[in-house]
């Protein structure tokens, strides 16, 4: 049954990847985040405390509390993951000043402790892989699903250069699509450029995941408690539900 | 067992126990027909205390002020033990206690319950409604993100369409010419404080008035008239064990549903907790699309359904007014009802049609005001704004000239 099961999943996966290979595109756009997939988690930890945590912080979240959720132990925590400046029960900032973040960016890098619920876990995914060439930015970068953001794309050596291809639209000056409305970045799509990254599109692509899992469990890292305890209520409740209703059937017997 | 009998004599003998115990519990007679729409009061009352109590647990971990309001409620959902549970307890609560209130005044419509004798349980209930949307208004602001913000700015700042007086109001209203700190204390002060007692008050004049008249029932019959031997009335049965047992059994069943959503579902897809409220409030930065919790969008709809100046009064002011009225109007109810039936089932063919195309406007207002405005949404507003006034302005008249069917004399 599940080996039926299994060979029904990897045909439909094989014609959802043909399907996907046939536009250009190589931006994902769903995904679902999983709480249990704690390899995912701390890969994704690993990927905000390496590109990420300079700039933005996670400021309602606490060290230990990773370390708990993820299951990291707390001693290889501290040795690999805790800045010297931090204490396991501390909030964890950024150290750059407010001051310099308007110097460097024009604009203070978002807190990221509620952004995947803030905009959902699949912005975040897909804000990864948008970004794409575009000399006429300051990083020389820009993002398709958040124009002219002022984040430069940190990933970029992992990802690759990235172009964007417009169908139906004429390149107004130099090589660039400069000043495109939303609506018109429908039209365009996200294909790989000449410079290749590390990894590979599909590699680069669990990256996005794991970093978007992640975000999405710091906005919300009571699920996993909330779900578990939310199953034996429920129990309770049915049973509980069951007995007061026998109870009212036999006190209401006598009533026509 | 004998100290127990004691103990109650002992109290009895200075404080009436035994026989309060008998006038509303055990010799307190209620109709034997009474159907499952009747459940929704004690609903209401099990909501109440459940805010209440959160309530109380969160004021010990909130911070009512603008630079740590918002950072407070991040820490009750994160480092405060339990501090998610207690929360989402609390604001699903406040979403399920206003299904839990639509469905007990949609039963009071159904049943007639607002007519004679139970008019004032009607105007003490329409109060307690009123008193609710305040005290949920007030607690909306507190976790000070950017819907709460804009929300209360946008509210607050009806008062200041008013003519002659609105802005100086507005500015009382706000203790600021903006929406600050100095009106986050406020709104905290009355959340916790203020309503809370107002609300008790009206609780108990509700039900103490309902226990003096008794319960309507899906006949509208008057159990009372026929009596046995012993002058219990014939259709009627005592409260408790029959009702307790009943209540108890519902209250199972809601909480099933209720902790369905408290657990797996807290935030309802941005309808119990809206995904723009996550993001701090930031007063040099509108939201492009400022709409209330659903609870409110069938009166903001209605806000927004005026358009156009008239007497030259401006709209905002005009649509203010007709946002008042569509609270206020069902206050009259008992008054603008003629029929000589209560329930709908007796009732003529109007009053059914005129009901069902209420709860109608209802529901479509309630979609519509959750919307961006737009010229169609406008119009569908204006539409449904006028059927919603038009159930209680024709009341007199259609209920007045409709044929109604006979009432039998017992359930």
């Amino acid at each position: 049954m599940s080996y039926l099961l299994s060979r029904v999943i990897v045909f439909f996966l094989l014609i959802l990847s043909a399907s996907a290979a046939l536009s250009a595109d190589v931006v994902h756009k769903k995904m679902t985040p999983n709480y249990d997939d704690k390899a995912s988690l701390q890969r994704g930890l690993a990927i905000y405390s390496n590109y990420c945590s300079g700039c933005h912080q996670i400021k309602y979240v606490r060290y230990s509390r990773i370390a708990d959720d993820l299951s990291i132990p707390k001693s290889l925590f501290e040795e690999n993951l805790l800045p010297k400046y931090a204490r396991m029960g501390d909030q964890i900032t950024s150290t750059m000043t407010k001051a310099d973040a308007k110097a460097w960016f024009g604009v203070i890098p978002p807190d990221l402790s509620l952004e995947a619920g803030r905009r959902s876990p699949d912005w975040v995914y897909r804000y990864l892989q948008s970004f794409y060439q575009d000399s006429s930015r300051p990083y020389g970068v820009n993002n398709a699903l958040s124009p002219d953001s002022m984040m430069p794309n940190v990933l970029e050596h992992l990802q690759g250069e990235r172009v964007l291809s417009c169908q139906g639209i004429t390149k107004p000056s130099g090589n660039k699509y400069s000043a495109l409305t939303n609506s018109s970045y429908s039209k365009c799509d996200i294909v790989d450029g000449v410079k290749k990254g590390q990894l590979t599109d599909q590699e680069f692509k669990q990256v996005a995941y794991d970093v978007a899992n992640f975000l999405a469990y710091a906005s919300d890292p009571s699920r996993s408690d909330r779900e578990s305890l939310g199953l034996k209520v429920l129990l309770f409740l049915s049973v509980f539900v069951f007995v007061t209703y026998l109870l009212k059937k036999e006190f209401w017997r006598d009533i026509a | 067992m004998a100290f127990f009998e004691q103990l109650s004599d002992w109290i009895d003998e200075r404080f009436p126990i035994k026989s309060l115990y008998k006038k509303h519990f055990s010799e307190y007679y209620v109709p034997k027909n009474l159907n499952f729409m009747y459940v929704f009061g004690v609903l209401a009352v099990f909501l109440l205390v459940n805010q209440l109590l959160t309530g109380i647990w969160l004021a010990m971990s909130y911070d009512p002020s603008p630079d740590k309001a918002f950072a407070s409620i991040q820490y009750i959902m994160r480092d405060v033990h339990f501090g998610w549970l207690i929360r989402y307890l609390h604001t699903t609560g406040a979403s399920a206690l206003f299904i839990v209130l639509y469905v007990h005044v949609l039963r009071s419509l159904l049943y007639g319950s607002y007519q004679k004798p139970r008019e004032l349980v009607w105007l003490f209930g329409m109060t307690l409604y009123f008193i609710i949307m305040i005290e949920a208004f007030l607690g909306y602001l507190l976790p000070w993100g950017q819907m709460s913000y804009w929300g209360a700015q946008v509210i607050t700042s009806i008062f200041g369409s008013i003519p002659v007086v609105g802005v100086g109001l507005q500015e009382w209203v706000r203790g600021d010419y903006f929406v600050s700190g100095v009106t986050l204390n406020r709104f905290y002060a009355l959340h916790v404080i203020a309503f809370p007692i107002l609300l008790l008050l009206f609780v108990f004049l509700h039900l103490s008035t309902l226990r003096h008249v008794g319960s309507n029932n899906p006949k509208g019959v008057d159990v009372k008239k026929y009596r046995d031997e012993n002058d219990i009335p014939l259709d009627a049965i005592p409260f408790h064990p029959y009702f307790i047992s009943k209540d108890i059994f519902a209250i199972g069943v809601f909480l099933f549903l209720f902790c369905t959503v408290v657990f797996f579902f807290p935030t309802v897809g941005g309808y119990f907790l809206e995904k723009a409220n996550l993001e701090p409030a930031n007063r040099l930065y509108t939201p492009e699309h400022i709409s209330p919790l659903w609870y409110f969008t069938p009166f903001y709809a209605i806000l927004r359904a005026v358009t156009f100046s008239l007497f030259g009064l401006d709209a905002k002011f005009i649509g203010a007014l007709a946002m008042f009225s569509s609270v206020i109007i069902p206050f009259a109810l008992p008054w603008l009802d003629k029929s000589p039936v209560k329930s709908i089932r007796y009732k003529g063919c109007l009053s059914k049609i005129f009901l069902a195309l209420f709860c109608l406007s209802f529901l479509v207002l309630g979609v519509v005001g959750m919307l961006p405005v737009s010229a169609s949404s406008t119009l569908i507003s204006q539409v449904f704004a006028l059927l919603y006034f038009a159930y209680f302005l024709l009341m007199p008249w259609y209920t007045r000239y409709e044929t109604t069917k006979p009432v039998p004399e017992r359930v």
